[in-house]
């Protein structure tokens, strides 16, 4: 008997005339791991939601969803709390208490149970998870991959059957979002837990599911085993979205069985052993004719006894390149950037913009067409109730005719593809078109300068894809851009030149093709892939071009 | 530093402070008050080290002061004249002394203040809440759990504005407030959206079922029932030392106190041990841990 069993589901929203679902089957078996994927408005969020009462959304309903054979809506809110988990998006906003052991019991409390239960369980998690350390602490000192891991912890406290997870890792860097998913896979292999996952990362989630479910327009349009899924997505456009293994399989026309991971492309690669060499077209860097932002011995920690973050930082951002910081965490990306921004200030070496002291430019309102600053979390940036006004609001305060305003505004609605956007609230646009509704706004200042920090962050490839032509696009207008980032593939496609930042210093710098073949581990999986083959290919277009022409 | 008392169980905490504060607060006995303020200071020196009493002293002594000199400036009831006022209304010993014990038990109240807010943490109060008022207790998690991250979502709008050339600190007051409107406004519209997903959250793990229960820590030990009973037994013999009038304390008309009778010594030493229970605490786990250190 299937656990979950979605039979002919149609549901529409209130006052839509379209339906969000139709006409969905879904069965899920115990054990299973499926991933539910789709662009955005596909409906996944909708269907997941019908999988719980209680989040089930209100609107016209038709079909039905059952639990171990029974309607959902006959099975008793105690046995759903317990029985079926749910995660959620936000890892902050999921938090209802104040203290790490309070949220931990969050949901045994409302079950019930009695005190020496809540112990073992509560134990239990903190142990399986690895919470003790942070038992007593309060639950905002907590970054924001523990945060979500400490949701897992709590919902997984209540000993579900299901665990549901909407999109768990959209806001959380790429290091804590593998660790969370891969947290799940151990859940699943380890305790057979079934999981229901909706997600965007499909390169990490391919190899762990058992099954993936693809929604268009509230329709299933796959649902079978990753790798069938993978050879039937190829000409689709949630394509850039799969590992690249697969990506790269399928570009090239392979044969035989589809590689999922890198091990398995790299065995699938073994075929184009031997084959010519393609020659790389050299990347057109374009030539520097002036230095735009440049740190000179530059340190900084931001305790007086604190450890130094920067540890005499040398950079060099050519002007009209897009120059990628990369490192693990805690190497000081973030902070090089707050200080090129004037959000700190280093307390020995020099900071200067295009060769004039940064201290010099602060007086005349440095922050207005010389830099250009987009925040981490987009949604902080806004401040009115649609996209529209929000940048009417900053427009109306520059110094221009309302003749040149309004082009202004056109050219910058026009690059950032915002039109048809402009009269929601940013609060409602999705991951991708709050980023490019905050891109807007820092572009309507026409800074000379952009300053980005994580822009791929929660990002699914499409969006990638197309973030990177505008990054691209602005740099063909002479502007500079400086991004830190941990997402390598982003950075070779796109940027020009990479700097590796470790421990407050720069490890290297280099033009991003070289910066990528000479690294072992911090490059690209498609460079993982094809290394032994052709060594010269660093993406995905690379290696599909290659093995197009040896064939 | 580790706080013995602090580790207590929150009911043992509380029953302390009900105990010092009461008597403290509902009899003014100069000797009573003077036992509880050094006791209070003590164990201020214990939890936030001399810096931590001076600033607190500092504000305890400047209401006893005030108090002392106002009363005897307003007040004229008493029969000890001391002087008179330009006003040609006299000064008396009775109002001054009265001024100054009610500034004194302020005083002592702050100082016993300073240490509850190191002492009854929130988890503790919301485990003694919880008990009577389950929901308020966990409004209360709620709370605590909302205000920083306003705060911090503010810093951050405030920042990413300064970032598009919106500085909230700069320019007119016009346009400050204006601005600053703006971020309130956006951030009101944040804190709903946020709540809406918490209470989602919150349906989703089960909350509003029946028969709720509450997760704590804390366990009764044999240790904590003699601790109550050593305070009860203390407390007890100074309350019954002030029913029998055994302790007492007459301001007006004519100030009056009760002589050093062993009686009365027996209930000021009984009060001070009473007062001073943290601090006691702290020393014999302190000398306990030393002589096994020195043991091994």
């Amino acid at each position: 008997m299937a656990l979950l069993d979605v039979q002919n589901l149609t549901f529409s929203y209130p006052e839509s005339s379209t339906p969000a679902l139709s006409g969905v089957n879904v069965r899920v078996e115990p054990g299973e791991f499926v991933v539910v994927c789709g662009g955005s408005g596909s409906g996944k969020s909708t269907l997941i939601r019908h999988l719980k009462s209680a989040l089930t959304p209100h609107g016209q309903r038709e079909g039905e969803v059952r639990y171990k054979g029974i309607p959902l809506s006959q099975v008793d809110l105690r046995t759903q709390a317990g029985e079926i988990g749910f995660v959620m998006q936000h890892p902050a906003q999921q938090l209802v208490t104040d203290q790490v052991w309070h949220e931990l019991a969050f949901g045994l409390e409302n079950l019930g149970l009695r005190l020496p239960d809540m112990h073992l369980r509560v134990a239990e998690m903190a142990s399986y998870f690895g919470l003790q350390t942070w038992f007593d602490r309060a639950v905002w000192e907590l970054s924001g991959g523990e945060q979500q891991m400490l949701n897992l912890a709590s919902v997984m406290a209540m000993h579900p059957e299901v665990l549901v997870l909407d999109e768990p890792t959209s806001q959380l860097d790429p290091m804590a979002a593998a660790e969370f998913l891969h947290t799940i896979h151990r859940l699943n292999q380890q305790l057979g837990l079934t999981v229901i996952l909706v997600e965007h990362r499909l390169d990490e989630v391919f190899p762990m599911a058992d099954r993936v479910v693809v929604l268009e327009r509230g329709k299933v349009l796959w649902n079978d085993s990753p790798r069938q899924v993978g050879q039937a997505m190829a000409n689709h456009s949630l394509a850039v979205c799969c590992p690249v293994p697969m990506q790269i399989f399928n570009r090239a026309q392979g044969e035989g069985m589809c590689p999922m991971t890198v091990k398995e492309g790299r065995m699938w690669m073994e075929q184009y052993r031997g084959a010519s060499q393609p020659a790389q077209s050299v990347s057109a860097t374009p030539s520097a004719q002036s230095v735009a932002l440049e740190a000179r011995e530059v340190w900084f920690r931001y305790d007086r006894h604190g450890a130094d973050i920067l540890q005499g930082l040398n950079l060099r951002v050519p002007q009209g390149q897009i120059y990628a910081l990369v490192g693990g965490n805690g190497g000081g990306k973030t902070t090089a950037l707050s200080l090129f921004s004037g959000e700190n200030r280093p307390y020995r070496g020099k900071i200067s913009i295009y060769e004039r002291n940064h201290d010099a430019c602060r007086g005349e309102k440095p922050y207005k067409n010389t830099l250009g600053v987009l925040p981490q979390n987009p949604q902080t940036l806004f401040v009115r109730d649609c996209v529209g006004d929000d940048l009417w609001e900053l427009l109306r305060d520059l110094p221009l005719s309302p003749k040149e305003q309004g082009q202004r505004l056109a050219q910058v609605v026009e690059q950032t593809q915002l039109e048809g956007l402009l009269d929601q609230h940013p609060y409602d646009l999705s991951g991708g078109e709050q980023q490019r509704a905050a891109l807007a706004k820092v572009l309507l200042l026409d800074p000379d300068i952009l300053l980005l920090d994580e822009p791929t962050k929660g990002l699914d490839g499409c969006y990638k894809q197309t973030l990177g032509h505008m990054l691209q696009d602005l740099t063909q207008r002479g502007k500079t851009i400086l991004m830190v980032s941990h997402d390598v593939e982003f950075c070779a496609c796109y940027a020009h030149t990479c700097g590796l930042l470790f421990r407050g210093r720069l490890v290297s710098e280099q033009p991003a093709r070289e910066f990528f073949l000479g690294n072992h581990f911090y490059t690209t999986a498609a460079n993982q892939m094809a290394r032994k083959v052709f060594p010269q290919a660093v993406t995905v277009e690379d290696v599909v071009k290659a093995c197009i022409q040896s064939k | 530093m580790k706080d013995e008392f602090t580790r207590c169980h929150p009911g043992l905490n509380l029953m302390f402070y009900l105990f010092v504060m009461g008597i403290t607060v509902f009899y003014m006995h100069p000797v009573l008050l003077a036992v509880s303020g050094v006791a209070a200071s003590g164990y201020l020196v214990r939890l936030r080290g001399i810096r931590g009493l001076v600033r607190v002293f500092g504000l305890a002594l400047t209401v006893a002061v005030l108090s002392a000199v106002i009363n005897s400036m307003f007040s004229h009831q008493g029969m000890t004249i001391l002087g008179y006022l330009p006003t040609g209304n006299p000064v008396t010993l009775e109002s001054l002394m009265y001024g100054a014990c009610t500034g004194g038990m302020m005083g002592v109240v702050i100082l016993w203040c300073a240490t509850w807010t190191k002492v009854m943490t929130s988890d503790k109060l919301i485990y003694l809440f919880g008990k009577g008022f389950p929901a308020l207790s966990l409004l209360l998690s709620m709370v605590l759990r909302f205000l920083p991250q306003f705060s911090a979502q503010t810093k951050r709008v405030v920042a990413a504005q300064r970032c598009v050339g919106r500085d909230v600190g700069y320019g007119s007051i016009w346009q400050r407030l204006h601005k600053g409107v703006r971020v309130l406004s956006i951030l009101v519209t944040w804190s709903l959206e946020t709540s809406v997903d918490t209470a989602d959250s919150m349906k989703a793990r089960g909350y509003g079922l029946r028969g709720r229960t509450q997760y704590h820590q804390y366990r009764w030990d044999f240790r904590s029932s003699l601790l109550l009973a050593g305070m009860a037994g203390c407390g007890i013999v100074v309350l019954a030392g002030i029913m029998s009038r055994g302790l007492e304390m007459l301001y007006f008309p004519l100030w009056h106190m009760n002589d050093t009778t062993p009686f009365a010594c027996l209930c000021y030493g009984l009060y001070g041990v009473l007062c001073w229970i943290p601090w006691i605490l702290n020393m014999v786990e302190d000398w306990k841990w030393r002589y096994w250190m020195y043991k091994i």
